[in-house]
């Protein structure tokens, strides 16, 4: 169990972003078709980096330093990503393994 | 795929032979004769300057949907369907919800910022492709642009077909780890890191 508090602040905020861009996803897939190219650039290059903050995050968990609200938000997060992996291949993207590795589900 | 695109991650001869397509690219860009050797440093001088005149895209057609929801911008709340500018969307994503920025950094000074680190001689210019497509990023450390959750370092990112910055933010990836991204091809240096 976590002894040791997290940077509550940035894992909360990182976590809420996630879960905010997951849940915009189905909407986004729909028009990405008609998405500026920049835009497209945009949301891909920021998805890549939310990706690395997130596989921090992992590794915080693996390592028994997330408070239990933060291991709550976390495990939702990562549920919803592993379901949305269809989803983000349509839009160029792909979950880095890095990140499927340490992965509950993944064991 | 992507014209030239290849396999990323690797610098082979072939991914050599790639990067020298785009050096040749950038000369046309900066309107310089045609040659592949490296870029003679008036060249990359010419280069960054015309990337720093570049800034976003002007019109405002990119979504405000995801994080941004529930943001408030010009005094109403923002919305999934809402559209705003290229350069409105990473401001907002970055400096107001994401406090990578001081507090109270205008969307002005945002991309003042930004305009600063690609003058900057110490900023590390890297040439590649990004998911196929040809990009040059500039990184620089992120200095006294650090805000309340900012990170160690500034980037700007400059798709070369569009011709504009496509987003500017702070990361803790160190230069060398964004060489390394599994999303990249055709990785080359124009200026190293220091």
């Amino acid at each position: 169990m976590a002894t040791t508090p997290s940077v509550t602040h940035d894992v909360a905020a990182t976590l809420r972003d996630i879960a905010a861009e997951l849940g915009f996803l189905p909407e986004l897939a729909q028009q990405w078709d008609q998405e500026p190219a920049s835009s497209k650039a945009s949301w891909q290059l920021e998805w890549e980096e939310m990706l690395a903050r997130l596989t921090r995050i992992a590794q915080e968990e693996r390592a028994g330093t997330l408070a239990a609200t933060e291991r709550m938000q976390y495990t939702s997060v990562i549920r919803d990503l592993l379901k949305s992996a269809p989803t983000l291949a349509q839009l160029g993207v792909q979950i880095p393994p890095a990140l499927i590795a340490l992965c509950p589900r993944a064991g | 795929m992507q014209d030239g695109e290849q396999a990323p991650g690797t610098l082979g001869a072939a991914a050599s032979a790639m990067s020298n397509e785009g050096l040749l690219r950038l000369r046309r860009i900066i309107g310089a004769p045609a040659h592949d050797g490296p870029l003679a440093d008036d060249e990359l001088m010419r280069l960054i300057r015309h990337i720093s005149d570049a800034g976003f895209d002007p019109v405002p057609q990119a979504s405000a949907g995801g994080r941004l929801a529930g943001v408030v911008w010009n005094e109403r709340v923002l919305r999934d369907r809402d559209r705003l500018t290229s350069a409105e969307v990473p401001y907002l994503r970055h400096v107001i919800d994401g406090q990578e920025w001081p507090s109270g950094v205008s969307l002005v000074q945002y991309l003042q910022s930004a305009r600063e680190v690609v003058l900057d001689p110490r900023s590390a210019v890297l040439l590649s492709r990004y998911l196929g497509l040809r990009q040059i990023t500039v990184v620089r450390t992120s200095d006294d642009l650090r805000g309340p959750r900012g990170n160690g370092w500034v980037r700007v990112e400059f798709r070369i077909d569009v011709g504009r910055w496509v987003t500017v933010f702070q990361s803790d990836d160190e230069p060398l780890s964004i060489e390394q991204s599994p999303n990249r091809s055709e990785q080359q240096w124009l200026r190293r890191p220091q």
